[in-house]
């Protein structure tokens, strides 16, 4: 039906150059879908035949080559949820402040926003850096999962700050009127009118950020640890799933079977963390439908 | 709730005296004198442009959020002056409550939407809080259509239902005065009809200041009615001609009155 359309209007020169670029829309997709489709087919090919459950829930054997990523799955979780804990709250009040309590063109915004945008920049290797010489050294931490998820709070909260201070700024002005002509609080305005407005974006920005520190490796190559065995608690290190393909990539000869069954788990996580982000937007979406 | 007299005997309730409003020093709009009556019903207007919005924005003072807005003159509610810091300026809008062109319900719950601005004026206990949505809701003819969909998001009422939720949620909070900025603009005639009916139960119960594009809408509702015009070219007061909307509408004694209602102009 698009197609017979579009070679109807093609006669006309100006309609040339529209369906051109509808092509290019298209090809660009192509590309990018192509390429993507490669990475997750050639992973599934390679890995999914060690996708076992004794894979998953076993403990590594002959330096990673043989047995299972039980350990790096909890070392995993363990530091995603100290980054979560650290970079959803501070994550939201620090936007809060930039969108709502910064004084509008005032200095103090501006700097903060600029510094957040270089930080936002900054490679990962400096945070690990940082993140060893402060937490691991300074504060007497050491390499633990501990360590390495503050390391990850400290690297991906200037992302999410400005994700969530930009999906505040964008609630509509009537929102805001709305609470003005109610004479509401300041605190009321937030809760009541540009949180809940907001809230599907600053949920998505989480997750976002969440996804970028679960495919980190190299701010927690010396921060979370780089041993086999299964943290017993956050103070003791654990090698997270990005580290051990990495290890098991450059490291292990024979090591990349279970690299690309690694790989597979970490990108399966991915995309779960991406779906419960999507979820929980759509939920809170609700009710700020046709703003 | 006080009852108060229809608008038999005419009791000024907001005093206009010398108000001009001005963007980036242009004047918008300027009012030598008007009376505002309580618990009537008066209706402003007006061609487009003409400055309606900004004279009703300044009665509840929501034009001190206006980047380059000013106001300078005076507006007194019951002799005492309006404005001033922001503790006032609460006490005041809660006072004179506003309903937008467009229906701006919060993006929570139907329920909440009423609640919420109760709860943070520190009004009552949650029980006596949803009774008095229940009794606005009532008010505004919206009780049996949303009874059982409370906790619902407000946004997904219709257009006529959420216009009517902004009127329940702004007379919950038992406003003296209710300022209306062309509310059924962006309602079809039904629930334009519907939002009228509710418009008709606030008589003698609150004084209320409607902008309306819709001239048999402002013969129908207002009991008073006041045209206004585009400041320039001679003309230094806004307001063409007031008084009661009969009077106004069947014996206008300004031509430019006379021109507007009969659709030469505007
Ligand atoms: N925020 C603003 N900034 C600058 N100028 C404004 C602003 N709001 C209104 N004006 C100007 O003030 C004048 C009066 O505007 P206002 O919105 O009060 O008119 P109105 O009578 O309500 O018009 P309408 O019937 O179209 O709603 C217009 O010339 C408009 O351009
Ligand atoms: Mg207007």
């Amino acid at each position: 039906m698009h197609d017979l359309a579009l070679t109807a209007k093609a006669r006309d020169p100006a309609s040339l150059a529209a369906v051109l670029f509808v092509a290019a829309c298209w090809g660009a997709l192509a590309v990018v879908s192509g390429a993507g489709l490669w990475v997750l087919g050639d992973l599934l090919l390679r890995g999914m035949a060690s996708l076992t459950p004794a894979f998953l829930l076993g403990s590594p054997a002959d330096g990673g080559r043989a047995g299972g990523i039980w350990p790096m799955i909890v070392s995993t979780a363990m530091a995603m949820a100290v980054c979560v804990a650290i970079v959803a709250p501070v994550g939201l009040l620090a936007s809060i402040w930039l969108s709502e309590f910064s004084t509008r063109g005032g200095r103090t915004g501006a700097a903060v926003r600029v510094s957040l945008d270089v930080l936002a920049g900054v490679p990962s290797i400096v945070f690990g850096l940082f993140g060893y010489a402060f937490f691991c050294v300074a504060l007497g931490l050491g390499p633990s999962v501990l360590a390495g998820g503050l390391t990850l709070a400290c690297m991906v909260l200037p992302l999410m700050i400005r994700l969530s201070e930009q999906s505040l700024r964008a609630v509509p002005v009537s929102v805001r009127q709305a609470a003005e002509g109610l004479a509401l609080s300041r605190w009321a305005t937030l809760r009541r009118a540009v949180l809940p407005a907001a809230m599907p974006g600053v949920i998505s920005g989480t997750m976002l950020s969440l996804a970028r520190a679960l495919s980190e490796t190299a701010a927690l190559l010396f921060t979370a640890g780089y041993v086999m065995r299964t943290p017993g608690s956050l103070d003791d290190p654990g090698r997270v799933l990005s580290v051990h393909i990495y290890d098991l990539a450059m490291n292990v000869p024979g090591g990349d079977t279970n690299a690309y069954a690694s790989a597979l788990v970490l990108v399966v996580a991915l995309l779960l963390v991406a779906a419960g982000g999507a979820a929980l937007a759509a939920r809170r979406a609700e009710f700020r439908r046709g703003l | 709730m006080q009852r108060i007299p229809a608008c038999c005997v005419p009791e000024t309730h907001i005093e206009i005296d010398g108000l001009e409003v001005s963007y980036a020093g242009v004047p918008a709009v300027r009012v030598g004198s008007m009376p505002i009556y309580r618990g009537c019903v008066t209706a402003i207007v007006g061609p487009s442009g003409c400055g309606k919005s900004s004279f009703l924005a300044s009665i509840n003072r929501m034009t001190e959020s206006v980047p380059g807005c000013r106001v300078s003159g005076s507006v007194r509610i019951d002799g005492v002056e309006s404005g001033g810091d922001r503790r006032r300026l609460r006490s005041l809008r809660r006072r004179v409550g506003m309903i937008f062109q467009r229906p701006n319900p919060l993006p929570v719950s139907i329920a909440a939407n009423i609640e919420a601005p109760l709860k943070d004026h520190g009004v009552g206990q949650k029980a006596e809080r949803r009774r008095r949505a229940e009794q606005a809701l009532r008010t505004v003819g919206l009780w049996e259509e949303v009874a059982d969909r409370l906790h619902k998001p407000a946004l997904s009422l219709s257009g006529g239902q959420q216009q009517r939720l902004c009127l329940a949620r702004c007379l919950a909070l038992e406003p003296e005065v209710v300022l209306l900025d062309e509310p059924c603009s962006s309602l079809d005639p039904m629930a334009t009809d519907v939002v009228e009916q509710a418009l008709a139960r606030l008589r003698g119960r609150y004084t209320t200041v409607i902008v309306t594009h819709n001239l048999a809408q402002a013969r129908r509702i207002a009991d008073f009615t006041g045209v206004f015009w585009q400041l320039g070219r001679g003309r230094e007061d806004s307001l063409v001609e007031f008084g009661s909307t009969r009077r106004v509408f069947e014996t206008p004694a300004e031509e430019l009155t006379s021109m507007y209602i009969g659709g030469a102009q505007g």
